[in-house]
C-alpha cells in the first residue's frame, strides 16, 4: 500500500480526507461540504501560492462555481454548488510511486 | 477545530508561483458593443411581464466564456432613485441577487442585527468567495411588480474588515467586476433564500456565512431564511415557483453571442409552460443523481458553470499551461449519461458533446455547446453547454408547480 487515507469530520461537519504517503507526510487532501473546510490551515504554507495562482489565472476562467488552479507546487480542484461542495488538493510533485491524480477523490 | 499538526501539507518551498493563465479564452475584440452594456437587442411591440433577455457571450469586460448575462434594475426603498445595473451572470447555481460595489451608485441601507450592528456576508463559490454588506433594495425584473426591500449583496472587498474564516478559509475574495467578467449575479437557483435553515442560528451546522459587524470585527450571526439574500423570482406575487432559461442551439464550433429567454414562472403563464419536461426532483441539498461511464455521481444542472464538468479518465486534457483543466479529444465526443430524480419517478438519457476546448478557443467564439472540463469532485456539473437548445427549469424548494408538486427540481 502507498498510502493512507485519513478520514475525519471538522467541527462544522465538513468530511476531510487526508492522504498519507509512507513517509508519514500528507500529499493530498479531499473535502465535501457546505462550504470548503479552512484551507489555510489543510494548505498550510501552499495556501498563499493557492490563492496568487487562482487570482492570476483569472477567477472566471472556469465560471462562477468551478475552480482548476494550479500553483508550482500544490494543485487546488473545487466543484459544487451553493449547498454543496467538494474539492481536492495535492502536491504533484509529492505522489508516491505509482499513485494517480484520478485516484485522489 | 481542525487539528494543526499533521494535517498540514508537509514542506513549503517557495518557489515563484507557476502562473496558470488560462489565456485561450481572453478577451478579444470582437464586437463592437459599448463597454459593460449588453448588446441591444429589439424589443417586441408586446413584451411578456415575465420575460428577461438574456445574451450569452463574452460578457461585459469581453473576458467570459459562456457566460449568460442579464439586466436587472435596483432602487432605493420606496424612491424613483434606481439604476440598471448590466452584465449580471444569470446563476441556476446559486440564489440571491449580488451587486459589486463599483457598479451601485444608490445609498442603498445596510441590514442590522437586533443589536443594531451591520450584517454583512461570505459566500464561498467554488472559484471565489463574495464579501460585502447586506442592504435592502426594490428590485426589478422585466415587467414584473417590483419587489419591495429585498436584502441583496453589495460585493465590496473593502467592506468593514473580512474575518478570517472569509479571507483565508476558501478561494479569494472577488475585488472587482472586471476581475471576474462581470457586474453582478443574479442567482436563480433552487432556494429562496441563499443559505436557509443553516444560518439561521449558531452551531456546528452554520457554515459561516452571515456576520455582524462593528469596530472590532466581524463576528457569524444568525439571519432567518427571511433576512437573508434572497433569490428575487421567490417573491414575486405569481411567477414565483421557478424559472426556464431558453437559449438557442449554436454551430459546432461555436458563436460569437446568442440571444435567448429567463422566463419566470413556471407552468404560469403560455410562455413559461412546462409542456413535456422531464422533471428531475432534487435531495434537500440540490442534488439529482447522475451516472456516467458507469460511475453514479451527485448531478446539478448550472448556468454558472461556463462548461460542462465531470471526471473522465479517458479523454485527453488539454495542455495545463494552456488550458487547465479542460479536454482536448482529438476529434468531436458523443457522450450519453443517465440522470434521475432522488424523489419520484423521473429517469433519462442525455447525450452532450465534448470538443477540443483549444481548438473551440481558437475560433475567436464565446458560445460552446460542446466545451468540457475535468474534476466533477463528488459531481456531474452540468453548465452552460447543457442550456443550449433545451429549455430548463428549476423549480424553487417549498414552491409548487401545477403538475409537478412541490420543488426544488429542474426539469428539461
Amino acid at each position: 500500500m502507498a498510502y493512507t487515507v485519513e478520514q475525519m469530520t471538522t467541527a462544522a461537519g465538513i468530511a476531510v480526507n487526508e492522504y498519507v504517503g509512507p513517509d508519514a507526510r500528507v500529499f493530498a487532501i479531499t473535502w465535501r461540504g457546505r462550504r470548503p473546510p479552512d484551507l489555510s490551515v489543510l494548505l498550510g504554507s501552499y495556501f498563499a501560492q493557492y490563492q496568487d495562482a487562482a487570482i492570476a489565472g483569472g477567477l472566471g476562467a472556469h465560471g462562477l462555481h468551478h475552480a482548476s488552479v494550479r500553483g508550482s507546487d500544490v494543485v487546488v480542484e473545487m466543484a459544487g454548488h451553493m449547498r454543496d461542495m467538494s474539492g481536492r488538493a495535492f502536491l504533484p510533485a509529492m505522489l508516491p510511486r505509482g499513485v494517480e491524480q484520478s485516484e485522489i477523490r | 477545530m481542525m487539528r494543526s499538526g499533521g494535517i498540514k501539507f508537509a514542506t513549503a518551498r517557495f518557489a515563484a508561483v507557476m502562473i496558470a493563465a488560462l489565456a485561450i479564452f481572453a478577451a478579444r475584440p470582437a464586437s463592437g458593443f459599448a463597454a459593460g452594456e449588453e448588446p441591444v437587442v429589439a424589443a417586441a411591440s408586446t413584451v411578456p411581464p415575465n420575460r428577461l433577455t438574456v445574451s450569452v457571450w463574452a460578457g461585459p469586460y469581453r473576458s467570459y466564456f459562456n457566460g449568460p448575462f442579464t439586466t436587472v434594475t435596483i432602487c432605493q426603498s420606496g424612491t424613483t432613485s434606481c439604476e440598471t445595473i448590466h452584465g449580471v451572470l444569470v446563476d441556476t447555481g446559486s440564489s440571491g441577487l449580488r451587486i459589486f460595489s463599483q457598479v451601485n451608485h444608490l445609498a442603498l441601507p445596510t441590514e442590522t442585527a437586533s443589536n443594531g450592528n451591520p450584517i454583512a456576508e461570505c459566500v464561498p463559490f467554488g472559484t471565489l468567495s463574495t464579501w460585502g454588506r447586506v442592504a435592502y433594495a426594490d428590485v426589478k425584473l422585466g415587467g414584473e411588480p417590483v419587489i419591495s426591500k429585498m436584502p441583496i449583496q453589495i460585493i465590496n472587498q473593502n467592506y468593514s474588515s473580512i474575518p478570517a474564516v472569509c479571507r483565508s478559509g476558501g478561494p479569494p475574495v472577488a475585488q472587482s467586476p472586471t476581475q471576474l467578467g462581470y457586474n453582478g449575479i443574479l442567482g436563480v437557483g433552487l432556494w429562496g433564500a441563499d443559505c436557509g435553515d443553516a444560518c439561521a442560528s449558531l452551531g456546528p451546522w452554520n457554515p459561516s456565512m452571515y456576520f455582524q459587524c462593528s469596530g472590532g470585527g466581524c463576528t457569524v450571526a444568525p439571519v432567518a431564511d427571511a433576512r437573508q439574500v434572497q433569490n428575487p423570482v421567490a417573491l414575486l406575487p405569481v411567477d414565483n415557483n421557478g424559472v426556464v432559461l431558453k437559449l438557442p442551439t449554436v454551430p459546432f464550433m461555436g458563436a460569437p453571442l446568442i440571444s435567448g429567454k429567463l422566463l419566470l414562472g413556471i407552468n404560469t403563464r403560455p410562455n413559461n409552460a412546462l409542456g413535456s419536461a422531464a422533471v428531475f426532483k432534487t435531495d434537500g441539498v440540490g442534488n439529482i443523481t447522475t451516472t456516467y461511464n458507469n460511475s453514479t455521481t451527485d448531478g446539478f444542472i448550472d448556468s454558472g458553470s461556463n462548461a460542462l464538468f465531470f471526471d473522465s479518465a479517458s479523454i485527453p486534457q488539454c495542455d495545463p499551461s494552456l488550458a487547465p483543466g479542460f479536454y482536448c479529444p482529438s476529434e468531436l465526443l458523443v457522450l450519453g449519461a443517465i440522470n434521475s430524480s432522488r424523489r419520484g419517478s423521473g429517469f433519462g438519457l442525455v447525450t452532450f458533446n465534448v470538443a477540443n476546448a483549444l481548438s473551440l478557443a481558437n475560433t475567436g467564439n464565446k458560445v460552446f455547446y460542446d466545451v468540457a472540463g475535468t474534476f466533477g469532485g463528488s459531481f456531474f456539473d452540468f453548465g452552460l453547454p447543457f442550456f443550449l437548445g433545451r429549455n430548463v427549469y428549476t423549480g424553487i424548494d417549498g414552491r409548487v408547480t401545477s403538475g409537478v408538486g412541490m420543488g426544488p427540481y429542474f426539469a428539461y
